[in-house]
């Protein structure tokens, strides 16, 4: 398998973040949403297994964007 | 006004036994309908207590007549219980997971009590408990030992060899606890599992199962009540047989019958058993077939329904209608009406209304207590006396008011958009056939349906939000799909050349069909410049600049002074420089169209498109545009050209084939042989092709002849019409002109017909170019039967394809509209689910809808005046 | 549509009179998430004047105050609501008050990058000095204010209508590249079909191998690698006869066609005593083989799996080609299989890619598989224009719960929380039998369910409730 630098720096593969418990919080008031309101990613994708992410905790991906340049994007980390 | 009650939830849940009995207004006996009289009988399928079918009768359970009572329910009381086949799955799972003895679940206490835990966090673990239920064969906490059970389609169980009765496994379920209920993914409150086995059923409504009269006179009962009565003449024979001491036997067997019916009344497609007919042989429908599939209750009736208000018609096309209006026959604005309610304010106004005897009249005035009267020659005057504050009056509909037209399949949001009514001495719909893409519509026969909103509030919604105006530009891409196509484009071309010059008397004509109130200086000497009458329609302060059709890419723009009057420049609202053609005003080139929408507005963008509209047309119709066969005729020169390339083509082709028959081919990387030998010829016939279309597009576009100071001077009218993009492109002209090319079917050459060739005029085995398609000839020298074969055949496939991928097309539509229906824009900017998950942070990854799209050099040279 | 620009000493002078007034409650609200967004989203770019980026700030600022000119004029008719009716406040007030006080501000759209980067190339085009470079991008902030979607937008359906109703402009065939050393790949609507319905493996399923500097410049060396990635069968390289009287399987090597495929016979010899279990001898290219099977049948059957037997080349990888793209060489294969080309020395395995989703998705991570599907449905549209905002949707809907999921029933639609609307789709009877079970509550919160009920729909004018002052 491929490294996880290698798949990190993938063309495919946005910047991921983990979130502090903090960050998450005033996300969930700015959102005005609960926890299980958040997209998900699976705790077996290859990202969050690189990243070595544990369940409940939230990534900020900051994607690459035709439209905006920039966009940002939360996933919550479930089973 | 009015209060509605407004449904918040719903709650689903299993009915008890208990509750069945409360529900019901009558406990049905008796198989019997009627009686002799014909008036139905007491405790039977029809009685009084279950509704009113009958106009005339009361009913006795809630005393309202047939239009008031909406049916109540009654019961059977079953002497032995019944499984609810829907559910005989279900009680399989639960039988497995219980112990027979004390009908606990087969796992230890601490087993039970993690899974319990587990409860709080997630929502569903029934799956988890039931695969490891699975084998155990020793109850834990009784020690019973556990049979296998069995579970016979659609309704029958066994325990190990033994038969198990309904009854037996009631008893079973009953004694199952709440609690362990809940790990096994039930929720008590709303369904104990001894309700899935029935002892008093449920019976509908005599309105759910009425009974039609036939022209004979007979009654014919609906499909349910013939299936009730089944059910109560089993039920009767039952207990009849079990107060007479029948043999255990025997009884079995008519529990089972009983069971039968039952069954079938739920669902009578269930699989295993016999479905049950009638005395024709036609299958019963009952509850089950009701409710499921196109036709059901849920598709059919629910989430699509027959509404009122409505009208149908073919349509026909009127160029000078608005493109907001709809023009609507007179005898169909008759029909419709528009409900207004009176106030001090018009019941002067309506007063007259009702009192009028001809078109535009009321209809009906309904009274504060909701009676309906029908407004007529008789009654109109005493109406018109009683109207006062709170009635309501149907006025038919008017010019102006706004309605809602459509054309099926609506496909997307503009196949359905709002309209002034403009009413007509017609018998069809007309409308302005700018707006054809969107509903797309042709006039060979097409029919469109025509609603009228009935409260203020859709009135508002429709003229405000739907309006044909606001709809110029599509979501889709961002550019306008309500936009000129054939005849206008090729009428403002005409007008706009760079030669085009007017008459003081030309100019006032069209100036007045647009209504310009002045004419402006004339530009030309004494005559007026095409642009410059072109320019009377354009709205105020528009300034833009873009390249047109006929811009050849030059290396150096000379903009203004471009030989093709291609560099269309508009500052201040004067036409500089440029012809009018579909960049201008085209569906989805657009660009002038598309600015004046998005930075000037959309009323603005209406009332040019109307008043183009006209000007064109006429434009195009005084002078008129003629194709001839002369316009496809190429000149010496370019005859020869073709002919040259068109052998050299074939040469090679004919190499290609020698070296295929001789295996010296190369072949293409990644492909078979025969497919790097289809591939290549297509390759060379393609690269004719477009060789050819250059040429052919040099000689007929008059203005890139040799003669290059010409600027439209003569062009034949076949190329205006491709020039400007009205209809047709360079490769409709070379058809015609020069040469067909390939034929293709498959997307390779056509193979199939007799063995070893596809026409019995070639050889077997010849696959040189003629034998494979290829037709070098065009329309104008006209093709030979071969190649007109050849043709035909890859038409053909374009015409299935075409109505395959409709159907295709269709359930991929119902599919992404139905999974994504629910997906909003919220007050925060996010996007989410109907549930308040988020989808997106932001729509788009940058909160611009698509219809809004804008290019900022056009913003830019539109805000800045130059 | 679009105001004219206000010159900017007008907006100078309202700034000053609206600041001297803030200090409603809702104001500060409002005030808090827009200095949020105002502080997060400028970006400073070198634009070819920095004075570029005071613009921004600028119109910026004049966003904020026109928010807070209306926030103040909501504010002060809410209070002399308060004083002119002390006594009872009315229904209609308390409603309006409640639902402001649960209003989330609409997150402000900033000037992205992306219309900064335009902003630069018109001006580059246009020759536009400083001045009039900042004006253009004030009318651009200004017209992206305007731009922004309404909330309450039925933004699902117009995506499903914008991909649905060009379904019938879409070609129904396969097609070929019309190029000589490229591959095929199905588009249109079946591809469409494809993508929608998440089917684990494409029918053109294509890989786009990006090799490391050494490779990508070489066309040998790429072209050899590809031969090498080449899934080969035994029976590419050899003749397999059955010698049944004499009861061996007799395995011809070709040696023209090893050396094409870049192996050995030593290599397949390997292969053989590692794939059964049958003693192998080996004499010059011919290999003998004794089957342990007892009946003809079974003998046959290893025939059968000896033909088909991969001794190189990369698993499901068919065909590999070499070909030229920009300055560098790429492999192009039909069939694809991420995981094991991925560990392949020679291979760039930052840029190497796959159309099949699924794959993208087990080895990329969802995020990637979000990406591709919108690429893919772009090609696959072909000339059929769709904004890419519509396929964006539709990505995030389909990737939402971490995996892909197909739009159908077995996906999206199935996964409904409401009882009816699964009850509509498909499948009616089962999940109104399940629903009464679990005792399901029907919270009609969509479309459907909304429409069987006979209530307005929650959707655009739907989300809204209309309170007529007395």
């Amino acid at each position: 398998m491929e490294t996880a630098e290698d798949l990190l720096n993938h063309v495919l593969v946005p910047k991921h973040e983990i979130l502090s418990e903090e960050e998450v919080e005033s996300l969930l008031k700015e959102f005005g949403i609960k926890k299980e309101q958040f997209p998900l990613i699976k705790l077996n994708d290859p990202v969050v297994v690189a990243l070595d992410t544990e369940e409940g905790q939230v990534l900020r991906i900051t994607r690459k964007s035709i439209t905006a340049g920039e966009s940002v994007y939360y996933r919550r980390v479930a089973r | 006004m009015a209060v509605r009650k407004k449904i918040k939830s719903v709650n689903f849940g299993l009915m008890s036994s208990e509750m069945v009995r409360k529900l019901s207004a009558v406990k049905i006996i008796t198989p019997d309908t009627y009686d002799e009289d014909g008036y139905p009988i007491e405790g039977g399928l029809m009685d009084t207590r279950l509704g009113i079918i009958d106009p005339g009768l009361h009913c006795k359970t809630c005393g309202g007549r047939m239009k008031t009572c909406p049916g109540h329910s009654g019961h059977i009381e079953l002497v032995r219980p019944v499984i609810h086949v829907g559910y005989a799955k279900k009680i399989y799972v639960i039988l497995k997971a219980t112990c027979s003895g004390c009908s606990k679940i087969l796992l230890p206490d601490e087993k039970i009590a993690s899974y319990k835990e587990l409860l709080e966090d997630e929502r569903d673990i029934s799956d988890r408990v039931l695969a490891k239920v699975k084998k155990v064969s020793k109850c834990p906490h009784c020690n019973a030992e556990q049979e296998d059970i069995k579970f016979d389609k659609p309704h029958t169980f066994f325990e190990g060899k033994r038969r198990i009765y309904p009854a037996e496994i009631r008893e079973r379920l009953e004694r199952i606890s709440d609690d362990d209920l809940s790990i096994l993914g039930w929720n008590p409150v709303f369904a104990r599992p001894e309700w899935m086995i029935l002892t008093a059923l449920l019976v509908p409504p005599v309105t759910v199962r009425p009974s039609i009269t036939l022209e004979s006179g007979v009654r014919s009962e609906d499909d349910l009540t013939h299936k009730m009565v089944d059910v109560l003449r089993i039920n009767q024979r039952l207990v009849e047989n079990i107060d007479a001491g029948a043999p255990q036997l025997i009884i079995e067997d008519l529990w089972d019958l009983l069971q039968y019916h039952i069954t079938t009344y739920f669902d009578n497609e269930s699989s295993g058993i016999p479905p049950a007919r009638h005395r024709s042989g036609r299958a019963l429908k009952t509850v089950a077939q009701r409710l499921k599939g196109k036709e059901g209750r849920f598709r059919y009736n629910l989430t699509g329904k027959r509404v009122n208000f409505a009208g149908r018609t073919v349509v026909s096309p009127d160029c000078f209608l608005g493109i907001n209006q709809v023009g609507i026959p007179e005898r169909v604005a008759e029909e419709l009406t528009v409900p207004v309610g009176v106030t001090e304010h018009n019941i002067d106004v309506l007063r007259e209304i009702v009192l009028n005897e001809e078109y535009p009249k009321a209809n009906y005035v309904i009274r504060p207590d909701k009676l309906k009267k029908k407004v007529t020659e008789l009654t109109r005057e005493a109406i018109a006396e009683e109207l006062e504050e709170g009635y309501v009056v149907e006025r038919q509909l008017v010019e102006g008011d706004i309605v809602l037209f459509n054309r099926q399949p609506s496909l997307h949001r503009v196949s359905m958009m709002a309209h002034e009514a403009k009413v007509t001495p017609n018998k069809t719909f007309s409308f302005n056939t700018l707006v054809c893409p969107a509903y797309n519509a042709d006039f060979d026969g097409d029919e469109m349906n025509l609603h009228v909103p009935q409260t203020v509030e859709a009135q508002v919604e429709a003229r405000e939000l739907l309006l044909v105006e606001n709809q110029i530009i599509s979501p889709r891409y961002g550019r306008p799909i309500i936009a000129a196509d054939e005849d206008p484009v090729a009428g403002g071309f005409l007008l706009t050349r760079a030669v085009k010059e007017y008459t003081k008397e030309e100019a006032m004509h069209y100036s007045f069909l647009i209504g310009v109130k002045s004419l402006p200086k004339p530009d030309r000497g004494e005559k007026y410049s095409g642009k410059l009458i072109f320019s009377q329609i354009l709205p105020p302060g528009i300034n833009i600049e873009f390249k047109n059709g006929f811009c050849e890419k030059c290396e150096e723009c000379k903009k203004e002074n471009c030989k093709n009057d291609a560099f269309v420049s508009i500052k201040d609202s004067l036409l500089v420089s440029g012809a009018i053609d579909e960049y201008a005003v085209g569906e989805r080139k657009g660009v002038l169209l598309d600015s004046i929408f998005k930075y000037i507005g959309a009323k603005e963008a209406r009332d040019f498109l109307d008043r183009f509209m006209k000007l064109s047309n006429t434009v195009l119709f005084r002078e008129g545009l003629t194709v001839s066969s002369s316009d496809y005729d190429l000149s010496d020169r370019i005859k020869e050209e073709v002919k040259q390339m068109t052998q050299d083509s074939e040469d090679e082709i004919n190499q290609i084939v020698a070296d295929y028959k001789s295996g010296t081919m190369e072949s293409i990387p990644g492909m078979t042989e025969e497919e790097s030998f289809d591939m290549r010829i297509l390759n060379v016939t393609g690269l004719l092709k477009k060789k050819v279309e250059g040429f052919v597009g040099d000689s007929l576009f008059t203005f890139k002849s040799e003669s290059a100071d010409s600027v439209h001077k003569a062009i034949t009218g076949s190329a205006i019409m491709a020039g400007s993009g009205a209809r047709a492109n360079i490769t409709n002209l070379t058809n015609n002109a020069a040469i067909w090319g390939q034929a293709t079917v498959n997307e390779g050459r056509p193979k199939r017909g007799y063995i070893g060739r596809v026409l019995p005029i070639f050889e077997v085995g010849d696959v040189s170019s003629r034998a494979g398609g290829f037709i070098e000839n065009g329309f104008k020298q006209g093709l030979t039967t071969q190649e007109f074969f050849f043709q035909a055949m890859g038409a053909r496939q374009g015409e299935v394809d075409k109505s395959v991928s409709t159907q295709e097309s269709g359930y991929l539509y119902r599919r992404l509209s139905n999974a994504l229906q629910d997906v909003l824009v919220k007050d925060d900017g996010t996007v989410r689910s109907a549930s308040g998950d988020l989808v997106q942070m932001v729509y788009g990854e940058d909160g611009i809808f698509p219809m809004n799209l804008f290019d900022a050099k056009n913003l830019y040279e539109q805000q800045v005046k130059k | 549509m679009s105001d004219k620009v206000s010159d900017k000493e007008n907006k100078d002078k309202v700034d000053a009179v609206v600041e001297s007034k803030v200090d409603a409650v809702v104001e500060s609200k409002v005030d808090a998430v827009v200095e949020n967004k105002v502080a997060v989203a400028v970006e400073e770019k070198d634009l070819p004047e920095s004075s570029g980026k005071k613009a921004e700030k600028k119109s910026a600022k004049a966003k904020k105050t026109e928010k807070k000119k209306t926030a103040v004029k909501e504010s002060k008719k809410a209070d002399s609501e308060k004083e002119a009716k002390p006594e009872k406040e009315a229904e209609p007030v308390k409603k309006v008050k409640k639902l402001l006080k649960r209003t989330k501000p609409f997150k402000k759209i900033n000037v992205t990058q992306k219309w900064i980067d335009d902003a630069k190339d018109v001006t580059e085009e246009l020759g536009l000095n400083v001045s009039d470079s900042k004006k253009l991008l004030e009318l651009v902030s200004k017209q992206l204010e305007e731009s922004k979607v309404q909330a309450g937008e039925a933004v699902g359906v117009v995506t499903a209508q914008s991909l649905g109703e060009p379904g019938t402009q879409l070609t129904l065939r396969t097609f070929h590249f019309a190029g000589s050393a490229e591959v095929s790949v199905s588009s249109g609507i079946h591809r469409l079909e494809e993508i929608v319905d998440a089917r684990r493996v494409p029918s053109t399923p294509i890989m786009f191998i990006y090799l490391k500097k050494e490779y990508a410049c070489d066309k040998e060396k790429a072209s050899k690698l590809a031969k090498k990635l080449e899934e080969t069968k035994l029976a590419d390289v050899a003749k397999i006869e059955e010698d049944f009287i004499q009861r061996f399987i007799g395995i011809r090597l070709n040696e023209k066609k090893l050396a094409h495929h870049d192996m050995t016979v030593e290599d397949v010899v390997k292969k053989l005593k590692k794939a059964t279990r049958s003693k192998t001898t080996l004499e010059d290219n011919f290999i003998k083989l004794v089957p342990t099977a007892k009946t003809l049948k079974n003998a046959r059957r290893l025939t059968k799996k000896l033909e088909n037997m991969p001794i190189g080349g990369v698993q499901e990888i068919h065909k590999a080609m070499a070909v030229k793209e920009g300055d560098e060489y790429i492999i192009k294969t039909r069939g694809s299989n991420l995981v094991d080309v991925l560990v392949v020395e020679e291979v760039d395995s930052t840029r190497t890619t796959s159309n099949s989703i699924k794959e993208v998705q087990e080895v990329f991570g969802i995020e990637a598989a979000r990406s591709t599907i919108i690429s893919e449905i772009l090609a696959a549209m072909g000339s059929a224009r769709v904004n890419v905002r519509h396929l964006m949707l539709l990505a995030d809907v389909m990737t939402r719960t971490g995996e892909v999921r197909a739009i159908g029933r077995t996906g999206v639609s199935g996964q409904k929380e409401s009882v009816f609307a699964r009850a509509a789709y498909e499948v009616t009877i089962k999940h109104l039998l399940d629903a009464a079970i679990n005792g399901e509550v029907e919270k009609l919160a969509g479309v459907t369910e909304n429409i069987i009920v006979g209530q307005p729909v929650k959707v655009g004018t739907g989300t809204i409730d209309l309170v007529m002052k007395s």
